[in-house]
């Protein structure tokens, strides 16, 4: 048994090698974090563009840099209420350099909060589909028309309530 | 003059028992992600308060009920929702 998986031991290393090649060596993270809304707009901006130089200069590439602007908070944070959020993707193939990096955020005093999270497959798909427009369109699109039908019903009314009132007259 | 069958059926609303019963909206829907930036939908899982639902009302599976606590919890951590709230909904 043993002398059978140590014939065979090279191939399936291989195929893992390969397995671990195409899928799994591109990591995808997601980081978020909320700026203080105290800051100048462009000490805001600043802060987000080093943050993503920093991303980058890890030899991580960005998948995307998604800024959510000015939101109101669930509770306060440091006496805030608001903050301006930011989501940003992006892929790397080593790991070691994000104790590093969390740390650096952790010092940054311009930011409330921030959160880092590892994407799975389906989420790094959902974030895809998300982009593409294909996630909560359906729902977009009945809030779109509900307001469209409503508009085109007064506007009916509108015109047919002059004759009532002449035919009152 | 007994009564009638079906007046006898109607003494008692014959709907009582009838609910539908509970699915896992995930696994119906094959929803495989759950976004915790995405309050609106998350909402769905948390009473008034702001607490968890649990899965005994959700209908949840256990694994998607799981990923829906870790969803709601990183929700929490950014100010997506509240920890404590009051007439939340």
């Amino acid at each position: 048994m043993k002398a059978v998986f140590a014939t065979f031991a090279p191939v399936f290393h291989k195929t893992f090698i390969l397995f671990f090649n195409n899928r799994l060596i591109m990591r995808h993270y997601e980081v978020n974090f909320i700026v203080n809304p105290v800051l100048s707009g462009d000490e805001v901006k600043a802060t987000a563009e080093n943050i993503q130089k920093e991303i980058t200069g890890a030899g991580a590439s960005i998948v995307h840099a998604d800024e959510m602007g000015l939101r109101q908070l669930a509770y306060a944070i440091n006496k805030r209420t608001t903050g301006y959020y930011y989501c940003i993707e992006f892929a790397c193939e080593s790991s070691e350099w994000l104790v590093k990096f969390e740390l650096n955020l952790k010092r940054n005093e311009n930011l409330l909060r921030f959160l880092t999270v590892k994407l799975e497959k389906y989420g790094i798909k959902y974030n895809d589909d998300k982009r593409k427009g294909l996630i909560g369109s359906r729902s977009k699109k009945k809030e779109s028309a509900a307001p469209a039908v409503v508009a085109s019903e007064p506007a009916v009314e509108a015109v047919s309530a002059p004759e009532v009132v002449d035919l009152d007259v | 003059m007994a009564a009638s069958r079906e007046d006898v059926k109607f003494l008692s609303n014959p709907k009582l028992g009838l609910r539908g019963k509970k699915y896992c909206r995930f696994r119906k829907f094959g929803i495989k992600y759950i976004d915790y930036k995405d309050s609106d939908f998350l909402i769905q899982f948390i009473n008034e308060q702001g607490k968890l639902l649990p899965r005994r009302i959700t209908g949840n599976s256990l694994k998607y009920q799981r990923r829906v606590a870790t969803a709601v919890k990183r929700a929490r951590h950014l100010a997506i929702l509240p920890f404590v709230a009051d007439l939340m909904k």
